[in-house]
């Protein structure tokens, strides 16, 4: 059975736009219109998926370095 | 003017120039952030809490405030530290940021190396503010306003984008 793995960003009270932008565009390879329209979605939705692969490896490895700068991030099968 | 209202000298600047990214502060926003530096490097090379003789928080609980649950699931999450372990408490980057800004108020580091400063300035703020704070010190103001110098020093758009995502409101706390 074929599964994935998705990389989950969590709203938080403290990091900013600009930053949670920039590290969307840096780290997934967002356009900034992309990275403005899912870290809205953070915001207003209170998370967001920024990203899917086939393997848990790959998805904890992007978990890691959003972690590494400040945010929440979270891995989820499915 | 009235002595409470007093005007503060200190400052944090960055600025794209030819050769990477222009960086300039006040005298005690350096000692500042080599504190919090240093402070960092401490927890993750020793799990340290110590600050000025307290000792806030748990280490194993500072260690998830940090580096939050990444399965909902508790026993998966502690897994994932641990699996990642030598990543996550990678000491290089607020290494790096100590020495700088115990050498000095003016730099120009290298793109490569604002990254190393956003680490720093990312997890730094967990060493004294809960994920879940609505209250905001003095600190935390600081570490947003250098992330936000570094990251519109490398991206200008990024000053100007619409402030749909306005900060919610919390109180400032002035013990911080």
């Amino acid at each position: 059975m074929n599964t994935t793995w998705r990389v989950v960003i969590l709203d938080d009270h403290v990091n900013s736009y600009a930053v949670v932008v920039y590290l969307l565009q840096t780290l997934c390879g967002m356009t900034l219109e992309h990275a403005v329209r899912f870290a809205n979605d953070v915001h207003h939705r209170g998370s967001a998926d920024v990203a899917v692969f086939p393997a848990q490896e790959e998805a904890e490895r992007l978990v890691v370095a959003f972690q590494r700068r400040g945010l929440h991030a979270t891995a989820r099968r499915g | 003017m009235d002595e409470r209202f007093g005007v503060t000298e200190d400052y944090f600047d960055a600025v794209l120039v030819a050769d990477g990214i222009a960086v300039r502060m006040s005298d005690n926003v350096a000692l500042i952030l080599t504190q919090l530096a240093g402070r960092l490097v401490r927890f993750l090379e020793t799990g340290e809490v110590e600050w000025q003789g307290r000792r806030a928080t748990a280490p194993d609980k500072m260690l998830r405030r940090l580096f939050p649950d990444a399965y909902r699931n508790s026993a998966a999450a502690r897994a994932f530290r641990d699996r990642h372990a030598a990543v996550l408490t990678d000491s290089n980057a607020p290494r790096l940021v100590h020495a700088r800004c115990g050498g000095g108020t003016e730099h120009v580091i290298a793109h490569a190396e604002v990254d190393d400063w956003l680490v720093t300035l990312g997890l730094a703020r967990f060493l004294t503010t809960a994920r879940d704070a609505r209250t905001v010190d003095m600190t935390d103001i600081w570490i947003n306003h250098m992330q936000e110098c570094l990251v519109t020093a490398v991206d200008p758009r990024l000053a100007s984008l619409p402030m749909e995502w306005a900060p919610q409101p919390r109180t400032i706390r002035r013990d911080g």
